[in-house]
């Protein structure tokens, strides 16, 4: 049976028709998977970066340490205690210059204080409590 | 499954038919709307002859655009040559819609074994000339069988031909055309489909690698909320290193001190011990741009008082 060209034409152009749909689809899928990659990795990259500063317990633990280690902090009396992912510091007689210090460095380090609390002990010295979260 | 006989007519150029059949019938075409030649070729099959047809008709058709049929009878083709346009416009003439025809027969075919002649209609009547079925005028012949009696007890060839409008519209030329083009379209279309589907893979493999190697959850929900979380930490901490500097910038006069500051819970507490009392109003607009009191109590020179951040 001869099968009439405009039929052949016809059914051609309706695979065409489905092929071009497909393809669309497919093109319009892989643009918004590319777009979700790239949301996931700017993501990924500031979840990363905010935790290295803010959810690092090694690394928060190194900043204690060199705080509370500095020369301006010898004749203060550390009290420092670490309950479960909580470092609790207290720190007694610390003068004017190590206040100064302790103030600038924790305020200004990545540091999740929970809490402080600076308490007037006499004219010269604070008594300094804070709980931080590792 | 068998086809239901349908009914014949046949279809003269020069005399309409009487009556039509109300459901859909075959027309056997009347010699005078075909060509018609006898040919032994070198050639094995009948497309191989249709593709010689038009130039072993060439000169000998009048003006017009042919279509041609080939069939293969021993070592001779029978090869057609007809004007559809011209058949289908003959037929419009005589109110025969395209619509209503089956299939269309050649009157050389189908009545090949035609001994006595047949009357066709009052003009014609057909007879075999040496194998070649001719309409010669009915006045000439005596006797004839009536050929709608004769063809009411025959069944019809296989070598049928279909006319339709858009066989008109559309030569070999163009459709070849149209269909490489479409052919072409078609695989460009699917070769991208396949690529694009590889790239999905690797976007896959890469959004895989992404979780693996920054350690995330898997939903989408969970993710924002460990960004949240994160971000407010640091909101946090910002807004408390800034209450913090103002506290500490407070515009104190000599003798003036904190004697207490306490943070907990997004809360700040401070004792601030004054020279005067009236001075609290100064400190508390001095910082009441950075920080939101709750309440301020000022006992004896001490001002006391707590606030959000």
């Amino acid at each position: 049976m001869k099968v009439n060209p405009l039929y052949i034409l016809l059914l051609l152009l309706a695979v065409f028709s489905v092929v071009f749909y497909k393809a669309n689809q497919a093109e319009e899928r892989f643009t918004e998977s590319g777009r979700f990659i790239f949301q996931l990795e700017k993501k990924a990259n500031t979840i990363s970066e905010l935790r290295n500063s803010w959810q690092n317990p090694a690394d928060s633990r190194k900043k204690i340490d060199s705080i509370l280690r500095h020369p301006f902090m010898g004749k203060s009396e550390i009290n420092r205690r670490t309950r479960q992912n909580k470092e609790e510091i207290t720190i007694k007689k610390v003068n004017k210059q190590a206040l100064d210090m302790l103030s600038g460095k924790i305020l200004n380090e990545t540091l999740k204080i929970t809490k402080l609390s600076i308490v007037r002990e006499d004219k010269n010295t604070v008594t300094v409590q804070m709980e931080i979260e590792l | 499954m068998l086809e239901p006989k349908r009914p014949t007519v046949f279809v003269d150029r020069a005399t309409p038919p009487e009556s039509l059949p109300r459901k859909k019938f075959n027309v056997l075409l009347a010699p005078s709307y075909y060509w018609i030649r006898k040919e032994e070729l070198p050639v094995k099959y009948e497309y191989q002859a249709k593709s010689l047809a038009p130039s072993i008709f060439d000169g000998i058709l009048p003006e017009g655009e042919y279509q041609y049929e080939v069939i293969k009878s021993e070592n001779e083709f029978l090869i057609f040559a007809y004007n559809p346009k011209e058949i289908i416009q003959n037929l419009s003439d005589y109110g025969i819609r395209l619509s209503q025809v089956n299939y269309f027969y050649f009157s050389q075919v189908e009545l090949s074994s035609l001994e006595t002649p047949l009357k066709a209609n009052e003009k014609h009547t057909l007879i075999n000339q040496n194998g070649i079925i001719t309409a010669v005028p009915s006045r000439l012949i005596q006797n004839a069988e009536p050929l709608d009696d004769f063809l009411s007890k025959i069944s019809l060839s296989g070598n049928k031909i279909t006319l339709s409008r858009i066989n008109l519209v559309i030569d070999q030329k163009t459709f070849n055309m149209a269909a490489s083009v479409l052919l072409l379209f078609i695989a460009l279309y699917t070769a991208q489909i396949f690529l694009i589907k590889e790239q999905e893979k690797a976007l896959l493999n890469q959004r895989q690698t992404i979780f693996e190697s920054f350690n995330l959850p898997s939903t989408t929900f969970q993710l924002n909320a460990i960004e949240q979380s994160l971000m407010q930490r640091e909101k946090d901490q910002i807004e408390l290193r800034n209450a913090m500097n103002s506290l500490f910038n407070t515009p104190r006069r000599n003798g003036e001190y904190f004697s207490l500051i306490e943070y907990d819970n997004n809360r700040i507490r401070f004792e601030l011990v004054l020279n005067e009392p009236r001075r609290a109003e100064a400190v508390k607009n001095a910082l009441s741009s950075s920080l939101t009191f709750n309440s301020i109590r000022v006992v004896g020179n001490t001002m006391v008082a707590e606030a959000r951040l």
